[in-house]
């Protein structure tokens, strides 16, 4: 289920004094079956675009469209409809649209979104009850909710031991697979998570992590956004550079990490993994870079030298 | 009203603690259920001026021993010094005075509803008068990076820009010791890296400043002069990072990263190319590009 944002603005607190800018003029097409880091400082807009993918939050102007279904925004269509053009007027305007809209609910069942901190979110008094709220809500039974939510649970490795245990009981990492496994349960095409593996141990985030190329491996495309460019090398497609509430780079990771002309002007770097791949490159060891994801690859690739192959 | 005299009889030092302990932790026990404990018996000695980084896997108890330390929990059994005054009910409220606590949501610490009156309420509850609160708001602004944010409202900050009024919220109240509970966990590499420039500069401000920086990076926790890991509520491995990071396989075994150079010569070991011990990443390319 592709995505696809054409001109797309998006501003703050519109008409007030307070107002700010925090998506401008946005143009990118998310394909089927890609895993896409989200890459920005905080403050860039990474958070304020992920909540445009699934009408969360409806542009101030632009196009947003997810496979057949458009949020159009841009001038002509409020002209066409007799929705006020002008600034003051456009919050009304939104809740009229919102309302005409009613399938916008079913859009948010294809595209499931991990909030920033999901335990968060986490309300019900057992583990099962909170996983099946959401296919629940959305019109399944009682059994096929159940059904559903076991399956999520099963994928995000919590067992049938939690399921009649208080989710508020459990540790900060098992919460958040609770948590993703709610959203996992509305079997969603797209798969959008706002810096998952924040705050995660080590082991944690390989678990998360691991959970996620699964489920990119079954068909679902994941939308990441993150700061840790160590996930961003080994299971990203796409890099996108978000800075300011624009795209500035939009490229594999690999060519990503070797623009060092870009990267030094902005706040990036790249991993250590890739960082130390360039030392040794630099010391004349025939590294290639495109077998390098994280520091277990690079140890493969370290010994393919060494030992002269080609 | 609690008279000056009182006051004084609540923040009686303990003679057998030792006069440079920040924070002195005697058998200190706690479980949020009956059934199990969260921190196990746990002594330490935190000395004045002292950084320290507490390492550990989610649930370890980091954050628990936090907050047993600021007074927000209750231990179940033995006792906590603070600057060698023993915390009970009485004092708890006094001895907080001097702690500063940042948690790793900026969200739910935020009450202002601008940034400016954010960092006004914790100096409004210290009673510092107004006519200095501008300037001491100002510079902690300034030290965080926000000054352009004074009058901007929380809602429309990210999580990073929060983070970082929080700590200027901390800061302006002066502790004299400051607890970080992954403060910099939802900040981009520039914005952990600023948080460790922070905590650098606030030192050497105030040399005597006490730092617990409870964190999951390991470049953070290297700065510090010490290194506290816990695994299932119980300190584990206690010393400088050098020697800390050096137990890998311990640490590995609890869930902890370990520094890169240790990883990829451990790689390189397991497939059969054997270096030898590797301390630094210098080392590991010198070695390899020989």
């Amino acid at each position: 289920m592709p995505i696809e944002l054409k001109h797309v603005f998006y501003t703050y607190d519109e008409g007030l004094p307070s107002s700010r800018e925090a998506l401008s003029d946005i143009n990118l097409l998310f394909k089927d079956h890609c895993f896409t880091a989200l890459i920005g400082e905080t403050g860039s807009g990474k958070s304020t675009l992920i909540q445009h993918l699934n009408g969360l939050l409806l542009p101030t102007s632009g196009i947003v469209q997810v496979n057949d279904y458009v949020i159009d925004m841009t001038l002509e269509y409020k002209k066409k409809h007799g929705l006020p053009t002008d600034v003051i007027n456009t919050h009304a305007m939104k809740k009229k649209h919102k309302k005409k809209q009613k399938d916008i609910k079913t859009l948010r069942k294809r595209v499931g979104l991990v909030f920033q901190f999901p335990e968060y979110q986490i309300f019900e008094e057992t583990v099962i009850k909170d996983v099946s709220y959401g296919p629940k809500n959305f019109g399944a039974t009682n059994e096929e909710a159940i059904a559903s939510a076991k399956r999520a649970l099963a994928l995000v490795g919590i067992d049938h031991s939690y399921y009649e245990r208080s989710p508020f009981e459990l540790s900060g990492g098992e919460k958040r697979r609770v948590a993703i496994a709610g959203i996992i349960a509305l079997n969603p095409d797209v798969l959008v998570l706002d810096e998952p593996t924040v705050g995660l141990d080590a082991g944690g985030q390989a678990m998360l992590m691991g959970l996620l190329t699964e489920i990119s491996r079954n068909g679902t495309s994941i939308i990441l956004a993150t700061h840790d460019m160590d996930v961003v090398l080994k299971y990203a497609d796409r890099a996108i550079v978000l800075d300011q509430g624009k795209v500035i780079s939009d490229s594999t990771p690999l060519d990503l990490f070797q623009n060092s002309e870009f990267l030094n002007k902005s706040s990036l770097e790249p991993p250590k993994v890739f960082r130390f791949a360039l030392d040794l490159k630099k010391h004349g060891l025939d590294i290639n870079l495109n077998n390098i994801k994280d520091c277990d690859s690079l140890a493969d690739e370290i010994i393919r030298v060494k030992s002269g192959v080609k | 009203m609690r008279t000056k005299k009182k006051e004084i009889e609540l923040l009686k030092k303990d003679s057998a603690i030792p006069s440079d302990s920040a924070i002195f932790l005697k058998n200190l026990c706690f479980g949020y259920e009956r059934t199990k404990l969260n921190i196990v018996n746990a002594n330490l000695d935190i000395k004045k001026g002292q950084y320290v980084s507490v390492i550990g896997h989610n649930g370890s108890g980091k954050s628990t021993l936090a907050k047993l330390i600021d007074g927000i929990l209750v231990q179940n059994s033995g006792d906590i010094y603070i600057f060698g005054v023993k915390m009970t009910d009485d004092n708890a409220l006094l001895l907080r005075k001097d702690i500063g606590l940042v948690f790793q949501n900026p969200d739910s610490q935020f009450i202002g509803a601008t940034v400016r009156d954010d960092i006004a309420f914790g100096l409004e509850n210290a009673r510092v008068p107004s006519y200095e609160m501008d300037d001491i708001i100002h510079d902690c602004a300034k030290r965080v990076g926000m000054l352009n944010y004074l009058d901007t409202e929380p809602s429309n900050l990210s999580g990073g820009q929060k983070q970082r009024v929080a700590l200027a919220g901390v800061i302006a109240r002066r502790p004299k010791i400051l607890i970080m509970d992954e403060a910099g966990a939802m900040l981009d590499p520039k914005g952990k890296r600023s948080i460790r420039e922070f905590i650098k500069a606030s030192r050497k401000d105030n040399p005597d400043l006490t730092v617990l920086n409870i964190t999951h990076e390991i470049d953070e926790a290297y700065d510090a002069d010490r290194v506290i890991t816990l695994n299932d509520g119980k300190i584990i491995l206690d010393g400088k990072p050098s020697y800390v990071f050096s137990q890998d396989s311990l640490l590995k075994s609890i869930q902890l990263d370990i520094p890169f150079a240790h990883k990829l010569a451990k790689d390189l070991k397991n497939k059969g190319y054997d270096l030898g011990p590797i301390d630094s990443d210098e080392e590991l390319l010198k070695k390899l590009c020989q």
